[in-house]
């Protein structure tokens, strides 16, 4: 399995749209491996689609994001992991302890219980439980 | 004046309309207002310690911080719009205010940021836009203000329209808004151009064929007039319609029949016909080349569109409308055009009406990688002479001479009219005419 993280420098860029840098990772059993990086010049979010598309992920991990451009990601099968924050090794190092909802950002994490964020990333494609390992 | 002692300063921040929140030099929120807090959705608590891009998610937190700027520049940036993404993800527009933060030695001890919630402003700011268009043809000029207010009526009238206006002013635009806003809207809207096909074919595209009806004929192929049933046809360049498809459209207009090549019998028109043309249909009829028969039912209502030159206080408008089209097509960022370019632009003729100036627009978005278009994004027969050519700007010149220079240029760039000149100068009718007579020059 190929998960892309949405990058600004060593941390998960704070707004999906401004990252500039697509990092992937295959996930093997018990071991999260670099499998590459995308520079991103553009800010057209369907040219950031296919570029999650053309290096074969299947999620995404990202900072905040906007409605509409979530939308176009999933209408094209990739799952995503929105309103997260924290270094790629912090972020990482969550997936593999299955604790993502540990880095939500503030007003998006468990404590609020059926918060916004929640709410809104429907029937088991919000940030909780996810067994990536 | 001193701060109230008795005062705290966080019920006044608190008191504030505006979303007030403070960082370290960690750039770790210190303090988040209760409107901070009502605008963003976030919790105080919670984003307190918070990295402040965490919190604020706004489009300049990769990168282009404002706080940062601030803070290494010792400087303040004030009502900078930007837009933050709330965690329902919409966008919403707000306008910020930052300052370094120092203490009472001097020291930097961090940042402040004010931010206003600036979503009923572009709520506004979008209807009065909107109140300057109509369907897709942008303008407050009187001359286009003119035909707007007259467009509604038309529409949801049947009538045949003639759309007359040189190439490039929109008349397939107008068209189309015609159609959208008339009783046919749910029905197809077909345009044929009349200049384009050679007579033979455009009378079997226009009517359509039956089988038989010549050797390639081997079945039945509908016309135009026929994939318009229940719509709208557009007929542009109607004044190159060929004679014989004249008295063929005549009798459309006249029975709402037609008879499809080789067909025996008539076939009813359910469509509502709107011709253009850039040409001067009288003229045609005068010299015979066009019917008068034609021309009167064609003009039951004419609207005439007017050139760009005659309406040049749409083109910050047009120019507004097109960039935020090529920004979304192309993925781009572009703020618009530069005031020196945006004056190039003005003092333009546009020949080419609409259309130029949109292609001017296409072609320094290629060239300008963000920001404001500048002079030098702009094609090249629009930039200015440069000093080496056969401007000589540099020699030195008296005052009197560089007025001279600058009044003739101006009357070449409108073509003589003193009026235009006296308005791109801002001067009067009265000096302009006494400084033509000092420099030896001629105006219409």
């Amino acid at each position: 399995m190929l998960l892309c993280l949405a990058c600004y420098n060593d941390r998960l860029a704070s707004v999906f749209d401004n990252a500039t840098e697509f990092k992937i990772f295959r996930i093997e059993e018990n071991n999260i491996c670099p499998a590459g990086h995308l520079s991103l010049p553009s800010k057209d979010p369907k040219d950031r689609t296919s570029a999650i598309l053309a290096c074969g992920a299947t999620t995404l991990i990202c900072g905040a994001l906007c409605g509409c451009t979530r939308n176009l990601i999933e209408s094209t099968g990739v799952k995503v992991v929105p309103w997260i924050r924290g270094t790629v090794e912090e972020v990482l190092a969550a997936v593999s302890d299955n604790c993502l909802d540990s880095l939500a950002m503030p007003g998006c994490s468990k404590g609020t219980g059926q918060g916004r964020c929640r709410r809104q990333s429907g029937n088991g494609s919000g940030f909780h439980g996810h067994g990536f390992v | 004046m001193k701060f109230p002692s008795h005062l705290p300063c966080s019920a006044v921040l608190d008191s504030l309309a505006d979303g007030v929140f403070t960082v370290d030099r960690d750039w770790n929120v210190t303090f988040f207002n209760e409107a901070a807090s009502r605008i963003t959705g976030i919790p105080g608590e919670e984003a307190i310690g918070s990295k402040c891009w965490d919190v604020f998610h706004s489009s300049l937190c990769d990168g282009n911080c404002a706080l940062r700027s601030c803070m290494e520049q010792s400087g303040r940036i004030s009502n900078k719009t930007i837009f933050f993404i709330r965690s329902d993800g919409k966008k919403i527009p707000i306008s910020i205010s930052a300052a370094p933060l120092v203490d009472s030695n001097g020291k930097l001890i961090g940042g402040v940021e004010s931010f206003r919630d600036m979503t009923d402003i572009q709520i506004m700011r979008r209807k009065v836009e909107e109140s300057w268009r109509f369907e897709d043809i942008v303008g407050k000029s009187k001359a286009l203000g003119k035909v707007f207010s007259i467009l509604p009526q038309v529409s949801k009238s049947e009538a045949t329209v003639l759309l007359l206006g040189e190439s490039g002013t929109g008349k397939e635009l107008f068209a189309k808004a015609i159609h959208n806003l008339s009783e046919r809207s749910k029905g197809p809207f077909v345009a044929v151009n009349c200049g384009a096909l050679p007579d033979n074919l455009l009378e079997s595209e226009l009517f359509g064929y039956k089988a038989g009806a010549f050797t390639d004929a081997r079945k039945d192929k509908p016309g135009r007039f026929e994939l318009a049933a229940g719509g709208t046809i557009f007929l542009d360049e109607i004044g190159d319609m060929p004679a014989k498809l004249q008295v063929k459209l005549l009798r459309v207009l006249q029975e709402k029949t037609y008879e499809p090549l080789g067909s025996v019998t008539s076939v009813k028109a359910d469509v509502r016909v709107i011709a253009a043309t850039n040409k001067n249909l009288e003229e045609l009829v005068s010299e015979g080349s066009f019917r008068q028969d034609l021309y009167y039912r064609l003009n039951v209502v004419t609207l005439n569109l007017p050139p760009l030159r005659d309406r040049r206080e749409d083109i910050p408008l047009l120019v507004n409308h097109f960039t935020t089209r090529l920004n979304s097509l192309q993925g781009k960022d572009i703020s618009g055009l530069s005031e020196d370019a945006l004056q190039i632009i003005m003092r333009h003729d546009l020949p080419g009406n609409v259309r130029e100036l949109e292609n001017i627009l296409e072609f320094s978005f290629i060239l300008c990688p963000s920001g404001f278009i500048q002079v030098e994004h702009l094609p090249e027969y629009l930039q200015p002479e440069s000093s080496s050519g056969s401007d000589d700007s540099d020699l030195p010149m008296t005052l009197e001479e560089i007025k001279c220079r600058a009044i003739k240029k101006a009357l070449a760039r409108n073509n003589g009219k003193r009026m235009a000149t006296c308005r791109e100068l801002g001067i009067t009718k009265d000096t302009l005419r006494r400084s033509i007579a000092r420099c030896g020059l001629s105006g219409e």
